[in-house]
């Protein structure tokens, strides 16, 4: 069932790579990146909850902090020289 | 029994992360993606971090930690992004119904342009 | 009071990171969340107050509308043509403080179809994005009903009396 979740996770991934690749402006880019990042957290703990380990839990913890400041940062991106 | 319920938690929340992606993908403009974007993967990973935090020893502090930052900023995140959109242009925003943005937006550029 | 709970949460969250509560952490953690708030008390406005059976009922019924919402964009994601029909609706508020909007605001994010795009003061009002508009009046009522758990849960007394005031006479009709 985990390999499943990871299965499902993955192609959650390709999703949201293909609309980063296709845009068409940056604000459609930059939430399909807040998306992929959300999944790098799931990624992180389904990879964690299969190993039985909590050594990366630290890394999901800080991927999730530095989504939030990229996404910001671009949205001031977006706001100064437009989309 | 515990295996069951985490890979039952597991797989729902991938799911919705899953059809967020498809979202993300299927939907025609920039705000619909963002409605896909950010309401079901919040809740799918707090389900996987529900998970984690029943199935991983020690680390519960920590993973429930992860869901509530991410609970805390997708919202504010999409509304950054939102805010931003509508301001930049060259975004193209197909509205169906009403908006009373625009006239906000219309009624701060003469002001602006009156000073 | 509320630079006490302050404190506190961001102790908690502290030793949170370190995952390990002993002596030292706590300590470090105090000092450090004593700093961080007495620095960034000065722009506060507005008291914070819990009511802890009125916060209960704003959390179940944001629950509630979380999960609804879930269901409703995950269906919509499945078949999308036929239940989308997108505008920007203005959603008047009666008087409360910044922490307040940002609560509501981020409590609209999170429900059916919506989100909040822009927040104006004078008259208080948000900008909320619709995915499916056809019931504006039901997605007013949903703003309206966060609205009023939310400021009886955490609200001072001047949004409380605020909110007595204000009907949907407040709202300009267009």
């Amino acid at each position: 069932m985990i390999v499943a979740a990871a299965l499902l996770l993955a192609l959650a991934s390709f999703c949201f790579m293909v609309r980063v690749v296709i845009g068409p402006s940056l604000a459609d880019r930059i939430i399909a990146l807040d998306g992929l990042v959300v999944t790098a957290v799931a990624a992180i703990v389904v990879n964690s909850i299969w190993r039985r380990t909590d050594l990366f839990l630290d890394v999901a913890l800080v991927v999730a902090f530095i989504g939030f400041v990229g996404t910001t940062a671009g949205a001031r991106f977006i706001e100064r020289r437009g989309g | 029994m515990v295996d069951v319920l985490v890979g039952v938690l597991v797989i729902a929340g991938s799911m919705l992360i899953l059809l967020a992606g498809i979202g993300v993908l299927r939907f025609a403009d920039l705000y619909a993606r963002m409605h896909a974007a950010t309401k079901a993967p919040t809740v799918g990973i707090a389900l996987v971090c529900i998970a984690g935090a029943i199935a991983i020893d020690g680390g519960t502090d920590k993973i429930l930690l992860a869901a509530a930052i991410i609970f805390v900023t997708a919202p504010s995140a999409a509304h950054f992004v939102g805010r931003a959109a509508y301001r930049a242009e060259g975004i193209d925003i197909h509205l169906d119904g009403p908006d009373d943005l625009r006239e906000l937006m219309e009624d701060d550029e003469d002001a602006a342009s009156n000073d | 009071m509320t630079r006490v709970v302050r404190v506190v949460l961001l102790t908690a969250i502290w030793i949170l990171l370190w995952s390990d509560p002993s002596i030292a952490n706590l300590l470090s953690g105090l000092v450090l969340a004593v700093v961080v708030v007495a620095w960034f008390d000065r722009r506060r406005q507005g008291n914070v107050i819990i009511r802890p059976i009125a916060a209960v009922k704003f959390a179940g019924y944001f629950l509630y509308q979380l999960i609804a919402s879930t269901l409703v964009v995950a269906r919509t994601v499945i078949t999308p043509r036929d239940r989308i029909n997108t505008a920007i609706v203005a959603v008047p508020l009666s008087g409360c403080s910044d922490a307040l909007v940002t609560l509501i605001a981020d409590a609209i994010s999170l429900t059916p179809g919506t989100l909040t795009l822009e927040v104006r003061r004078e008259p208080l009002t948000l900008y909320v994005h619709a995915l499916d508009v056809r019931d504006i009046n039901g997605l007013r009522h949903v703003v309206r009903t966060l609205e009023v758990l939310a400021v009886t849960a955490f609200g001072d007394d001047d949004a409380l009396e605020g909110l007595v005031v204000d009907d949907t006479t407040v709202w300009r009709g267009r």
